[in-house]
């Protein structure tokens, strides 16, 4: 009875029918007002002219490094050809896009060549962002974004509207009342859709902006600028570099010092410029927050699509009392834009994130609610792991020693010893801490998994967006009677998946048919 | 509701341990050709038994590669509870899965051409978190495409898919 073609796809969902194309009103999407006005058509005329000068940007820092930097050779013509160039192709790919909402689904059909349509249905919609850079300032427009799961197409973006016009549409994608009289700019929203600004859940202040930038993690923004910088100016830093040996370590240090304030001070400018003014809002049913200061954004993301939320605290912000707070959100495409985008609290005193994530779920005590502890045992794997690695980190020394041939007298013996029990005395304490960043409980039908030693991360998880679970165990584990237990949940493809580690095997199994039963009856 | 009177638990085609054994030949096949070259040419003290340590990894790993899929096909498990899908399997590294029916979105029926010749297929089942929830590797063809319609059945009865 085995078939010869392979067995027919499973249906798939079906989705909602693909409109016919029709051209779009002239000069619709334009004007704001006045409800009959169907939203789409073509984008701004902003558009032509904003591609070139992102492009146009990159060109200009080449420009200029020419001229600093001796030795880069480039010539101008060059630079007037594909600067025309560039606006050209701009304005053809403006001619040839269009977009519009039909059906309960918004369309984009785009491309020069080869014509390719987009169709991102209202339901599968997970995120809107808005936003609005400097350029963009200056033309009096506005970009949006969307992001859907499912289906074929995960991402559509505008990148140019009229405010009004971008306002309609946002409040359309998450579905929001139509607006019952024209839109004027009265609060101090990016767009207007009519909305009562919703409740401030929470909002940074410039004090605020410092600590975060100290304490936080954008070194990889300096770090690119400052490895930029070396590409432009290189010559110059390696003829500095070999002159330091002259001049000494006591030079040597303070530039070492120098460059690493630099990043600080980068990381804090940085952060500054991304998270200037930030608030969160709660608009009805959907989170929405807005930051920035040369770009600012709205981002907004609908409370149904909010599959959990991660209280973090790294150990420098624990030590001041300080967490984040980050959103689990299906469908997000993954980098740093969309691990920024995720951010609902950059960062702020632990019981007011406390109180965000009782707010954002609805549920009181949650924050507050007993984390309980892995068995001990768990505590003897880690340290276990931490002697292991530090007794490979004395053989390999003593080997590397041995091969290396040093004089000493004391020989790879005495390089063993000295090697394992220099990471031991480090990595064993590190072992420990993150035995204690270990934790499970449950409040009120949300269940909360957290670890880490150094980047604590707690996640609270509701039991109905459990999608499926899986108990896993590794020999070292099994000898110990401990296994975790995964919970999986719709996220981008790099987040990470909330897991009790290191929990009591029997227990785990327990919980595993306790939750698959809870989570297939359909009750918290 | 599932422990007495609970699904059998199914094993695996028979079959797969053929693809496994086929599998683990073609991996370990280059490391070993290339452990015997190291171990011909590298520059030892003559004391060493060479042919001695070549075989001695060649026969681990030889022994693994037998062993490892008649172990892991013994412990490769599956059952359809009343509620959902439940899956146990790996040797050293043990993984239980649970899939509540009433998350399944996509149930795939994959084949590739070592399996074809078997004439057994993979069962990829999906929910809507990112990667798969639970594999079923080496089922006999008409089996899987049973399991998967019931899958399917079940799962629009529940409302998931």
């Amino acid at each position: 009875m085995a078939s010869e073609d392979p067995p027919a796809p499973l249906p798939a969902p079906t989705p909602p029918e693909e409109p016919p194309w029709e051209p779009p009103h002239p000069g619709a999407g334009a004007t704001s007002g006045g409800a009959e006005h169907p939203l789409g058509g073509a984008l701004h005329p902003a558009a032509i002219v904003l591609s070139p000068i992102r492009q146009l940007t990159g060109l200009l820092v080449l420009l200029v490094g020419g001229a600093v930097a001796p030795g880069f050779d480039f010539s101008a013509p060059v630079g007037v050809v594909v600067a025309v160039v560039t606006v050209v192709g701009s304005l053809v790919r403006w001619a040839r896009f269009r977009w519009a909402v039909v059906d309960g689904a918004l369309v984009i059909d785009q491309g020069i060549l080869e014509r390719r349509r987009r169709v991102l249905p209202v339901e599968r919609i997970q995120a809107v962002e808005v936003v609005r850079s400097l350029p963009h300032r200056l033309l009096g427009v506005v970009a949006l974004r969307v992001e859907a799961i499912g289906g074929t197409e995960a991402e559509g973006r505008l990148d140019a509207l009229d405010p009004a016009v971008a306002g309609r549409l946002r409040a359309v994608l998450l579905r929001h009342p139509p607006p019952s009289r024209p839109v004027t700019a009265t609060s101090g929203a990016l767009v207007e859709d009519a909305q009562p600004r919703g409740a401030l859940l929470a909002a940074l202040r410039r004090r605020d902006l410092v600590v975060a930038g100290l304490t936080g993690g954008r070194v990889g923004v300096a770090a690119a600028l400052l490895g930029g910088a070396q590409q432009l100016l290189g010559r110059r830093i390696d003829d500095l570099v070999e002159s330091l040996p002259l001049l000494g370590w006591q030079l040597g240090l303070l530039l070492a010092l120098a460059t690493v304030l630099l990043v600080f001070a980068i990381s804090v400018v940085a952060t500054a410029l991304s998270w200037w003014r930030f608030e969160l809002r709660r608009d009805g049913d959907a989170l929405t927050v807005s930051r920035g200061l040369l770009e600012q954004r709205e981002d907004t993301v609908p409370l149904g699509r909010l599959q959990a939320l991660e209280l973090r605290e790294n150990a420098v912000r624990r030590a001041l009392g300080l967490a984040a707070v980050r959103a689990v959100v299906a469908g997000r495409t993954g980098g740093e834009a969309a691990s920024q985008t995720s951010v609902l609290l950059p960062l702020g005193r632990r019981d007011a994130a406390a109180a965000l994530i009782e707010d954002v779920f609805g549920v009181a005590g949650l924050a507050t609610a007993p984390v309980h502890a892995m068995p001990p045992g768990a505590r003897g794997l880690r340290v276990g792991r931490a002697l292991i690695v530090s007794a490979a980190t004395g053989a390999l020394a003593a080997g590397a020693a041995a091969l290396v041939g040093t004089a000493s007298p004391a020989g790879p013996a005495v390089t063993a010893l000295v090697a394992g029990a220099g990471s031991a005395a480090f990595l064993v304490p590190l072992g420990v801490a993150s035995y204690r960043g270990l934790g499970h409980g449950e409040h009120d039908g949300v269940l909360v998994a957290r670890t880490g030693a150094l980047g604590r991360a707690t996640a609270f998880v509701p039991v109905q967006r459990v999608q499926s679970l899986a108990v896993t165990s590794t020999p070292f584990q099994r000898r110990r009677g401990l296994a975790s237990l995964a919970l999986h949940i719709p996220a981008s493809a790099g987040a990470s998946t909330p897991r009790w580690e290191d929990a009591d095997a029997g227990w785990a199994a327990a919980r595993l048919d306790g939750l698959a039963r809870r989570v297939a009856s359909g009750v918290g | 509701m599932t422990s007495s009177g609970a699904p059998p638990l199914l094993p695996l085609d028979p079959r797969v341990r053929l693809l496994w054994w086929a599998g683990g030949t073609f991996t370990a096949l280059p490391p070993l050709l290339l452990v015997s070259v190291v171990g011909a040419v590298a520059p030892l003290p003559p004391t060493v038994p060479r042919l001695a340590l070549v075989g001695l990894v060649w026969g681990i790993a030889l022994g693994a590669v037998a062993v490892g899929p008649v172990v892991r096909y013994r412990r490769w498990r599956y059952a359809l509870r009343d509620d959902d899908l439940w899956i146990r399997r790996g040797v050293l590294w043990v993984t239980t899965s649970v899939i509540p029916y009433r998350r399944l979105q996509f149930v795939d029926l994959q084949q590739g051409p070592l399996e074809r010749g078997l004439g057994l297929a993979r069962l990829v089942v999906h929910t809507a978190a990112p990667g798969t929830s639970g594999v079923l590797v080496g089922l006999a063809l008409p089996e899987a495409e049973r399991l998967r319609e019931q899958l399917v059945r079940v799962g629009e009865d529940v409302g998931g898919l």
